[in-house]
């Protein structure tokens, strides 16, 4: 299971990925980033607000009352233009950074030569 | 359900108040209700839902990063102070003990400035009254004030060398004075405002009309008065 550290710096990621497929509100987006990780990252609470916080002032999302669940009314998040271009760039940085990580990642090697 | 708004609101007691932060506390409450609800719906008896959904909150760490430091002032104060904390280098010992020679002489350098202050008067008085020489006794007056005063700068002269070079002397006594002046505000503008005019009124009665004593119970006055604003600010900020 993935801790909150590992995920630094792609929390906002994947709630803008998620915004990009249509507006939503907290826990659907909690529940869809647990569900398609596979169970393997279950996002905190406070994770998921620290980034909603971060995202809203950066203006890549914005929120709006939705309709009310059990008496609360509920906050839907919705992506901006700017918020798109935000997550296609971070989408390029990753694959960066996900090619300079595999040239270092070479368990099988590593321990092949150990044993 | 109690027991998650209860957690909810310990994590957020330690947050500024303003409505950014109530309503991202009455959303992620509202949230919380409804995977709870979720969670319910699923088997789980009440305590299992309730531990399930308390350990998917997170730390209160990661919201006091975004939310905590607003543009509230106290939190601002906070900032600035602990930074200034982060900021300030590892003093070197031979620095420090240095700084500790340099504390040592600067209070006995105060000491003695507030001794000539007292004894400026009573020297001239002596002059005056016992050996009936006037202008030796003004001069020497002024003489002992003028030094007390120069002893005074000299004293403090380096302090922001320390200060700001090695981040000695800095924390603790600047703390307290900002909460000091933050909860006595109108007790320290007066003090700001009487102690130089008491200061004036007594050096003006004293040189027109000798009356060094019992003039000098003006600073009294004014202590007193300090004081008792101050405690007037404090019980009517504790009620």
């Amino acid at each position: 299971m993935l801790g909150s550290d590992v995920m630094r710096g792609y929390n906002d990621m994947l709630i803008l990925c998620l915004l990009c497929e249509g507006d939503s509100y907290g826990y659907a987006i909690s529940r869809e980033i647990e569900r398609r990780s596979g169970g393997e990252y279950p996002i905190k609470e406070t994770t998921l607000y620290s980034a909603f916080g971060r995202l809203e002032k950066q203006g890549y999302i914005v929120p709006y009352q939705g309709s009310e669940t059990q008496g609360r009314p509920r906050t839907y998040y919705t992506i901006t233009d700017e918020g798109k271009r935000a997550y296609a760039a971070k989408c390029a940085e990753w694959r960066v950074l996900k090619a300079v990580v595999d040239r270092f990642a070479k368990e099988e090697t590593k321990n092949g030569s150990n044993s | 359900m109690e027991a998650i708004r209860n957690y909810v609101e310990a994590l957020f007691a330690a947050l500024p108040q303003n409505t950014d932060t109530q309503r991202i506390k009455a959303d992620m409450l509202a949230n919380l209700e409804e995977k709870y609800h979720a969670l319910l719906e699923e088997g789980k008896n009440e305590a299992e839902a309730t531990g399930l959904v308390i350990a998917s909150i997170g730390s209160a760490d990661e919201l006091r990063e975004e939310f905590g430091l607003s543009a509230e002032t106290e939190s601002n104060t906070a900032k600035t102070t602990s930074t200034a904390r982060a900021t300030a280098p590892q003093p070197d010992p031979a620095v420090a003990q240095e700084y500790g020679r340099y504390q040592t002489r600067k209070h006995a350098m105060i000491a003695i400035a507030v001794a000539l202050f007292i004894l400026a008067p009573f020297t001239c008085a002596f002059f005056e009254d016992s050996l009936h020489l006037e202008e030796p006794g003004t001069f020497l007056f002024f003489v002992m004030i003028a030094a007390g005063v120069a002893l005074c700068i000299m004293s403090g002269r380096k302090d922001d060398y320390y200060r700001e070079l090695h981040g000695l002397g800095c924390d603790e006594d600047d703390i307290s004075d900002r909460e000091d002046e933050k909860r006595h505000p109108i007790s320290n503008l007066f003090a700001s405002i009487a102690f130089p005019v008491a200061a004036a009124i007594y050096v003006c009665i004293g040189m027109f009309y000798d009356l060094w004593h019992p003039g000098w119970i003006i600073f009294l006055f004014c202590s007193a008065a300090t004081a008792a604003i101050a405690a007037y600010e404090e019980y009517r900020r504790r009620n």
